[in-house]
């Protein structure tokens, strides 16, 4: 059943094991000052992290900063990192962190063209086109939920964490996840309906 | 195959709902995933579900960071030579992680090492002793097994331990702080009965006494 969704469960976890092997190799250097295991770990984790924080935020010069922050506690408080949870949910723990407090600092919506702006900077071919349309409209959609149900939808289907680690990013119990879950992705189903139907 | 009619409030139709999401992402344990994948077979509303929450997730799976790397790391490289010189940062760590790794093999070390210390013990000095109190005992001749308390075992804790076996201590503590015990009737279920004591670390049998 896995693979008619095109998930081939064994070659996902492989791959993850022998990441999260490199993550603790690296985390242990940086830990111990060496800054250009920083920088290869910043290099793996940017686009990570530009992903999880484009979905929620739509503000480009808010994503930058939010990031660099995440990166820079991550540089500073290396040593504290514990290895009760994967190096992953650590940093995704900062991040989502970070986020929350820029957001609501920040407090000011989002209007429409901000979201477009997205789709606009890199134009291209018409199926590049057609996916900047697609992403567009699920920002609009993700950003009409709060921040606490926007972050575990976006961590459950674009960075396909577990809800275990989920429950620790968000520090919350794995229930309450997903119960997030399961209220954030019914709305966020209307409101991708309501904006198609209000398309010409 | 006969489809099964479920209500769809049922506890089941429920619980796979509030895990499809992670069924879909496929990071459930084998567990979940076969009973969701279960009832999914059987349920047109989840099947529906499903397939639009793997359309959701495909929605974004090519999409391209949109943020430059390179002019990120010059930036915060620039903030990091900014900053206070820190204290100095420690060297790296023995993690817990690695020393779960060694725990087998260090056990296994413990307990081989236990295990000769009491063999010596037992066997050795019987051949070799040559200065004995009148009316002393001789030391450890009828033990038949080898226990270890926990460090934190009160002495009624051991006490205890030993009624319940049938057991007396005839020797010890070794340097390894073990025991030696003649059990009365040194079965596997006693012995098992003995390690199942709060307060018991660890019981060996001593073949070679108890089949005497």
């Amino acid at each position: 059943m896995l693979r008619h969704f095109g998930i081939d469960g064994k070659t996902v976890t492989s791959t993850r094991r022998s990441s999260e092997d490199a993550d603790l190799a690296l985390i242990d250097r940086v830990a111990a000052g060496d800054l250009p295991a920083f920088e290869t770990l910043y290099r793996i984790y940017h686009p990570r992290l530009d992903r999880f924080l484009s979905l929620m935020t739509s503000r480009r010069t808010l994503v930058e900063e939010v990031l660099n922050d995440t990166m820079l506690v991550v540089w500073r408080r290396s040593d504290t990192y514990n290895r009760q949870s994967k190096v992953s949910t650590w940093i995704f723990a900062i991040a989502y962190r970070t986020a929350l407090k820029a957001l609501r600092d920040q407090d000011e919506p989002v209007d429409a063209a901000a979201a477009d702006e997205l789709s606009s900077e890199d134009p291209g071919p018409e199926q590049q086109l057609m996916a900047g349309q697609m992403r567009s409209q699920l920002v609009r959609g993700l950003e009409a939920l709060s921040a606490e149900q926007r972050s575990v939808l976006v961590l459950t289907y674009f960075h396909d964490l577990p809800y275990s680690d989920i429950a620790r990013i968000v520090d919350c119990p794995v229930d309450t996840v997903k119960t997030r879950v399961f209220h954030g992705r019914r709305r966020l189903r209307a409101l991708l309906q309501d904006n198609a139907g209000a398309r010409p | 195959m006969k489809a099964r009619i479920l209500p769809l409030d049922s506890a089941e139709h429920r619980s796979a709902q509030d895990l499809l999401p992670w069924f879909v992402n496929g990071t459930l344990g084998a567990a979940e995933a076969s009973s969701v994948a279960r009832h999914l077979a059987g349920c047109e509303r989840c099947q529906k579900d499903a397939a639009e929450q793997a359309q959701l997730r495909a929605s974004v799976a090519a999409m391209e960071a949109a943020g430059d790397v390179e002019r990120g790391w010059a930036v915060l490289r620039s903030r990091i030579e900014a900053l206070p010189p820190a204290p100095a940062r420690r060297p790296e760590r023995v993690t817990p992680g690695r020393w779960r790794r060694w725990l087998p093999l260090a056990l296994a070390v413990q307990t081989a090492l236990i295990v000769t210390l009491v063999l010596v013990l037992v066997a050795g000095p019987a051949r070799e002793e040559r200065y004995r109190a009148l009316g002393a005992q001789p030391a450890a001749s009828d033990a038949n097994a080898v226990a270890v308390f926990r460090g934190d075992a009160t002495s009624q804790q051991m006490r205890d331990a030993l009624q319940a076996a049938g057991a007396r201590i005839v020797g010890g503590p070794t340097v390894t702080d073990a025991y030696l015990l003649h059990v009365a009737h040194p079965t596997p279920q006693v012995l098992s009965r003995l390690r199942a004591q709060p307060g018991v670390l660890r019981v060996e049998a001593l073949q070679e006494e108890a089949s005497r």
